[in-house]
């Protein structure tokens, strides 16, 4: 290598370091890459929780589903054909919603990444540290999610769904969401105490047209996490075998005998 | 106030009941759909806890209520409820109800005719109410739960 040939090398070598420095800065710099940084960041801290159960919700503003899917939910959902089995041990699934109702949702801020969790075992580790979301994303049961932050908004982008995973979670009469759903959704502070989802879902299989919904979740202070599964030993009200609900009586073992008459 | 005893006129008014709000046309449904439940009546009966079943994901109140015909003397009555993590945030614990303690239960009753229902809210004897979550006509916001007495 003479002398000319070492100096460009040195030049496209210095070229690649500085703009690893500039990219690195850069990510350094993005609101939540540091635990410093976090502490400029809104307190989401503890539970949250909605209001009302989305069942009622979906359909006093029903999403914009292909009829026959939503005939085969609103069949599944008021009846009794043995479908409840379908919810039964599946891993915790996103499809556009977090939980609330049943399963308070909690925050947790870590450099470049903020983990949205559920008390039914969701977890949505959303990436801020600048990477896009892939082309081609693996498909799991909550996707892969990428967010940054717009001022004190976290926007969230999720692709990367199991076309299997079912909408909506974890309802009877649910369905699967399909192939290459995305929700986008915009996270934000009303006030101290009221955190709003505006969450838009697109999903060719699913729906007719984007689904477009707010979501407003109240902080639930001094929450103490339950735990919530509908993978349970013994489900008085589902039979696991058959999928059917029921109503088993069968007495607790140590039911006391009745008062004297 | 202890969690388990709250009255119910103390936060009635700060939670909406929405039920004609989203008109007859709005169902609760869960992980099961409540159709084994008649959700357009509601009926009453009075007796002893014989169990509070803190279970996911259903809890469920046992009480023996008096029968006359019965060759015990008793009917035994199960009330499916919410699951642990709503009823907590309504401020219910597993000792809500004590093993022998008088309660009045208001539920919707299971279709079959059997003696039992869904849980819609209990009366105990100093007349502190304890109120359900879900069911067939559970349209009912969840309180936040600074508004629940702790």
């Amino acid at each position: 290598m003479n002398i000319r040939q070492s100096w460009v090398c040195g030049c496209v070598v210095l070229a690649i370091l500085s703009t690893h420095a500039a990219i690195a800065e850069e990510k350094a710099a993005l609101p939540g890459a540091t635990y410093d940084s976090i502490k400029s960041l809104p307190n989401w801290s503890g539970w949250w929780g909605l209001e009302g159960p989305m069942s009622v919700e979906i359909q006093r503003t029903p999403p914009p589903m292909k009829p026959d899917l939503m005939a085969a939910m609103a069949k599944q959902a008021t009846g009794n054909d043995g479908g409840f089995r379908d919810l039964y041990c599946r891993p915790s699934e996103f499809t556009g919603y977090s939980g609330g109702f049943v399963e308070s949702v909690e925050f947790l801020f870590t450099p470049g990444r903020v983990t949205l969790t559920n008390e039914s075992g969701l977890i949505r580790r959303i990436y801020t540290d600048g990477r896009p979301l892939p082309k081609d994303v693996d498909a799991t049961s909550t996707g892969m999610s990428v967010g940054h932050w717009e001022g004190q908004t976290l926007v969230v982008e999720t692709a990367g769904i199991n076309p299997k995973a079912l909408y909506p979670q974890p309802y009877a009469g649910a369905v699967p969401i399909g192939r290459n759903a995305r929700v986008m959704e915009r996270i934000t502070l009303r006030d101290p105490d009221t955190l709003q989802f505006d969450i838009t879902t697109t999903a060719p299989d699913l729906f007719t047209a984007a689904d477009k919904r707010t979501r407003v979740y109240s902080r639930v202070p001094k929450r103490t996490a339950q735990q919530i599964s509908f993978c349970t030993d013994f489900d008085r009200a589902v039979d696991p075998k058959t999928g059917k609900q029921r109503f088993d009586m069968t007495p607790p073992a140590d039911l006391p005998p009745p008062p004297p008459r | 106030m202890n969690a388990k005893r709250f009255k119910y006129g103390q936060w009635i008014g700060s939670i909406a009941l929405l039920a004609g709000v989203g008109g007859p046309a709005t169902v609760a449904w869960a992980h099961h759909s409540y159709a084994m439940f008649d959700g357009t009546k509601t009926l009453t009966v009075s007796g002893t806890v014989a169990k509070l079943e803190w279970a996911n994901p259903h809890v469920y109140v046992w009480v023996y209520v008096p029968n006359a015909a019965a060759s015990s003397g008793y009917d035994l009555y199960a009330f499916e409820n919410g699951s642990t993590g709503v009823l907590a945030r309504l401020g219910w614990t597993k000792s809500t109800f004590a093993v022998g303690e008088k309660i009045t239960v208001e539920y919707w009753p299971l279709r079959d005719g059997r003696t039992g229902g869904h849980f819609v809210k209990a009366t105990h004897a100093d007349g502190s109410v304890a109120l359900g979550a879900g069911g067939p006509g559970a349209t009912r916001v969840v309180p936040k739960e600074s508004q629940v007495p702790q």
